[in-house]
């Protein structure tokens, strides 16, 4: 009896391991150095008054790298059904890693702001904020926010 | 024992809703495209750009800077799940050309996967450099970069092996993947067991 469980222990850790390694090479990427970012959608800040700041609503940010990646961040006017009423990009604030308080970076048009830098894979937390102008004609306003990156680009 | 189940259903189910948590997704390969192209004549890199995601995505494509006057792009490319698609830059110096814009030329591909239309809408935008060396106006390529991205390579286009038939059932994240490999072994172990007919006996205590 010992002798069998002996062997079934063994068969046990043997399949486990490699189950493991299996798993292990078939995930590996075989096409040379690579960097992925990936960024959840943010909710909407619902409905806001003339004056009156949002809440701060997050976008998960998260980056597998095999180099060295460089993460931007920039977003458009904030434009009405009504295509005459606008909100300027700046409207809209943004904190790196934000865990509490106002963001303080104001939205730009052109991408000229770095979020972060990194070679590794990396997760952040990018809090958004919003103030509505006052006055500000009332609309239904969207806006659109683009994570830029590159990747490697410093090669000899 | 009723309990354990309950507990085993509620990990899977976080399991599973952590797979799918993330919307937007875009990758790139690494490092600046070059093309070595003289007057007169034509030629082409590719890159690739990676969907790590379940889902197919749409990804459109332009071109910025000065080096746009003389390229040619797909201006949309789709890329299935676990797939690395790639996208074929073929540059064209004319024979009129003055080296007004000298031997290197450069520009930027931006490929764009745009998310969801909403209040806010949040894209991911992969920006890769390029260069157009032209060796009659003094073009030429870093010597550490002759074999970076510089000629037509050979796509795999896979990016995944072995499980990568996984994919299309969206059972693509590790985490998932650790799951079902626990689960396979503990199949295996109930298997064995019920072979060799192991039962726990408590020891006798030999007096």
């Amino acid at each position: 009896m010992m002798d069998n469980v002996k062997i079934f222990t063994a068969s046990t850790i043997f399949f486990a391991l490699t189950a493991t390694i299996f798993a292990s090479i078939s995930f590996a990427n075989n096409d040379g150095p690579t960097c992925d970012l990936t960024a959840s959608a943010l909710p909407s800040f619902g409905s806001l008054n003339q004056g009156q700041p949002s809440s701060v609503l997050t976008s998960s940010v998260n980056l597998v790298a095999d180099m060295q990646t460089v993460v931007k961040i920039y977003g458009n006017d904030w434009t009405g059904l009504d295509t005459s009423h606008t909100m300027p990009v700046g409207q809209t604030k943004y904190q790196n890693d934000w865990v509490s308080g106002d963001p303080t970076n104001p939205l730009l048009l052109t991408p000229g702001e770095t979020l972060f830098t990194s070679s590794v894979n990396e997760q952040h937390s990018v809090g958004f904020q919003v103030a509505i102008p006052d006055p500000q004609p009332a609309d239904t306003y969207s806006q659109t926010i683009t994570f830029d990156f590159t990747c490697g680009e410093f090669l000899p | 024992m009723k309990n354990k189940k309950l507990i085993s259903l509620a990990t899977m189910a976080i399991v599973f809703s952590l797979s799918t948590s993330f919307a937007f997704a875009l990758g790139m390969t690494a490092g600046p495209v070059r093309i070595l192209v003289d007057v007169g004549s034509s030629g082409s890199a590719t890159y690739g750009l990676v969907n790590n995601g379940n889902e197919t995505i749409t990804v459109t494509l332009r071109v910025e800077g000065d080096a746009a006057q003389f390229l040619e792009i797909p201006t949309k490319l789709e890329i299935e799940p676990k797939k690395v698609e790639y996208v074929n830059v073929r540059a064209t110096i004319p024979q009129n050309y003055d080296g007004s814009l000298g031997g290197n030329i450069t520009g930027f591909i931006y490929a764009v996967q745009e998310g969801t239309p909403g209040q806010v809408q949040i894209n991911v935008q992969a920006k890769k450099s390029l260069q157009l060396l032209i060796p009659t106006y003094g073009g030429k390529l870093p010597e550490a970069a002759s074999q970076t991205q510089t000629q037509t390579q050979t796509p795999s286009g896979d990016l995944m092996t072995g499980f990568a038939s996984l994919s299309a059932a969206g059972l693509t994240d590790p985490l998932v993947i650790a799951v079902i490999v626990v689960v396979i072994v503990i199949i295996v172990v109930f298997v064995l067991s019920r072979r060799f007919k192991i039962v726990a006996v408590p020891k006798k205590n030999k007096k």
